[in-house]
């Protein structure tokens, strides 16, 4: 019989270098948010502080979740069955340093390639975080760089610098302080990301977008309690105002909270609400905004290689009329490491009031549903990198968009 | 869980270098940021802040579905005004005689400044030949938006748009030395390291 060397090989001294060298030269470029695999829950994991720092998932990963991506998330060149397997080296921090147990690092290198009426390529992260326990005591958070368009939706709310028009700025998604009571409750303050429905990579889909809820832009300074246990998991955070963001006026104030019911070991459903005040709406600049959130939301295992991840959500706004949104997303691993994602999403954020007294007609999104279809691929290929496709046909445009992304 | 055939391998490399040499060439044709339109408006008048997306749509995200819309002058057909169609998106757009785009943008809202608010006849009153005010509150939309801080032109008096939020903490570091090449710079060194790692995995067979 044929020996089966594999030919993807992450050991040697060049390999090592080359790969130092490109997460060197990706820290030159901009930011998006790492990601959470809500669809893990397929391999049994519905719980998240097992592999990430966060307690309700993303970014910053464990040395567990590190090895549960070398082992079942990518695909594997070795053909030795994930069960059998041991995690690669190249599962550590730059694919070769291992850290102490007290100190976690991560990073994410993505750059993308849009279509909608032109092509473009940029760079749409760079981010670097981590955390790092001293006895239970927790100190974590990121630091990253973008630069966007004036006005642009994206990226904004987490400057740390103040340069207001397109150039680079330094960010900050996420930093905090925190204390580990037992393992089972996590208490933490300072800029999180909101404890809102599924924790999705997909920032633009409606259901993160149009709540504000997503890890792009939508993380706000505050006091979060979060608990996990075998079958009941939630967050409970008060939101005390985003000051990275100036004058007062246009922080928001409020709560936002979900709670997960694991039913079964490969199924889970919860709810999620949240609401805020703030005098002037930093998108609008309607004054004494109130808006709010509140959903359900499900992830299921159907079968091995198939999960469903699913939202919807009300939208209450105190300058428009009551709103919904939501989505369902079915992933499909071809092999491992290789899904093929569909998913529906809708949206009405209600009819503006402002709007209303304009005698503008209501329109798509605004008034009246809208419907959107993402065809995607995503194909975790090697250890930390994964390159992903997705054709979005929203009503207004047709969007193509293309990644390769390196998690350090 | 369903693995990659092992038997395969020689497709899973080739498949890996090719997925390396796409993202090498789509990183090494990067194209040039445009300002989109706030960032436009923000740049013709110096303002310190950029107009937000509800200015001229109904949606904060904007798109070309949400666009304010208004087909005849406010005032009618018999009574001479300026307010135009009370829509300022929809003033802006009648500037000149082209349609309303990105390239246009600039020379529209110039146009603001001089030209009679109310030229066609079929939309109402051509009696009051004065540039747009949308709102009507005496002060013209050119000058609103030339304002400082800039002023909502639809709506009376001072608006909304009186004090637009600053983003940071107050930390500010000088511009980084980066020009609109560092993206083609980028593209090239990953270019450049895709070759580098094509080249190292066959110097290791």
């Amino acid at each position: 019989m044929r020996n089966d060397t594999p030919r993807v090989r992450t050991r040697g001294p060049a390999w090592r270098v080359l790969l130092i060298a490109a997460s060197l030269l990706g820290v030159l470029f901009t930011s998006s948010p790492a990601h959470a695999y809500a669809w893990m829950i397929r391999h049994g994991y519905s719980g998240c502080p097992v592999c990430h720092a966060d307690p309700s998932g993303g970014e910053t990963l464990t040395a567990y979740g590190r090895a549960q991506s070398d082992l079942l998330l990518r695909t594997r060149w070795d053909g030795k069955n994930p069960e059998e397997a041991e995690p690669s080296k190249a599962s550590n921090f730059l694919w070769f340093l291992e850290t102490p147990p007290s100190l976690l690092l991560g990073g994410s290198v993505r750059i993308a390639t849009a279509y909608t009426d032109k092509i473009s390529v940029f760079p749409m992260q760079l981010d670097a975080y981590g955390q790092l326990r001293a006895g239970k005591v927790l100190f974590g958070g990121g630091i990253g760089v973008i630069k966007v368009p004036a006005s642009s939706p994206y990226g904004r709310t987490a400057q740390v610098t103040t340069g207001q028009g397109e150039t680079y700025n330094m960010i900050s998604r996420t930093h905090y302080v925190g204390y580990d009571f037992d393992g089972q409750y996590t208490l933490r303050a300072g800029r999180l990301n909101l404890p809102f429905g599924v924790r999705i990579p997909e920032h633009t889909m409606w259901v993160r977008q149009a709540t504000r809820t997503d890890r792009e832009s939508g993380g706000e300074h505050g006091v979060a309690l979060a608990y996990n246990a075998e079958t009941l998991r939630g967050e409970v955070m008060a939101i005390l105002g985003n000051y990275q963001i100036n004058p007062d006026m246009y922080r928001e104030r409020g709560y936002s909270a979900f709670l997960e019911l694991m039913a079964g070991s490969r199924a889970a459903i919860g709810v999620s609400s949240f609401y805020t005040y703030a005098k002037r709406d930093r998108v609008t600049l309607e004054s004494n905004i109130a808006r709010g959130a509140h959903g359900i939301f499900t992830r299921l295992a159907l079968a091995d290689p198939l999960a469903l991840l699913a939202e919807a959500d009300l939208m209450t706004d105190s300058t428009r009329s009551l709103g919904y949104v939501g989505f369902v997303q079915a992933d499909y691993e071809v092999i491992q490491g290789l899904h093929g994602l569909v998913t529906f999403e809708w949206l009405d954020q209600g009819y503006a009031k402002s709007a209303q007294m304009q005698g503008t007609p209501r329109t798509k999104g605004a008034g009246q549903t809208e419907v959107a279809p993402w065809f995607s691929a995503d194909w975790f290929f090697l250890p930390h990198m994964d390159v992903r496709a997705d054709f979005i046909i929203r009503p207004d445009n047709f969007e193509f968009l293309g990644q390769f992304h390196a998690f350090l | 869980m369903r693995r990659f055939p092992s038997g395969a391998h020689g497709l899973g490399t080739v498949l890996a270098r090719a997925a390396a040499a796409l993202f090498v060439v789509t990183a090494a044709s990067t194209a040039a940021a445009e300002p989109e339109f706030p960032g436009i408006i923000q740049e013709t008048f110096g303002s310190s802040c950029a107009p937000q997306c509800t200015l001229c749509h109904t949606s904060p995200q904007g798109g070309e579905a949400t666009v304010k819309s208004a087909d005849f002058y406010v005032d009618g057909m018999t009574t001479p005004s300026h307010r135009g169609f009370g829509v300022f998106v929809a003033n802006l757009g009648a500037r000149g005689n082209t349609a309303l785009t990105k390239d246009t943008l600039v020379a529209k809202l110039k146009l603001l400044k001089t030209e009679a608010c109310q030229k066609d006849k079929t939309r109402g009153s051509i009696d009051d030949t004065a540039p747009c005010d949308t709102d009507g509150d005496g002060m013209s939309d050119f000058d609103e938006l030339d304002a400082e801080p800039a002023r909502d032109p639809e709506v009376s008096g001072v608006g909304n748009g009186a004090v637009c939020p600053a983003y940071g903490c107050g930390a500010s570091i000088g511009t980084l030395p980066r020009d609109a090449d560092t993206n083609g710079r980028a593209g090239a060194l990953m270019a450049a390291f895709g070759v580098a790692l094509v080249l190292a995995r066959r110097a290791r067979r």
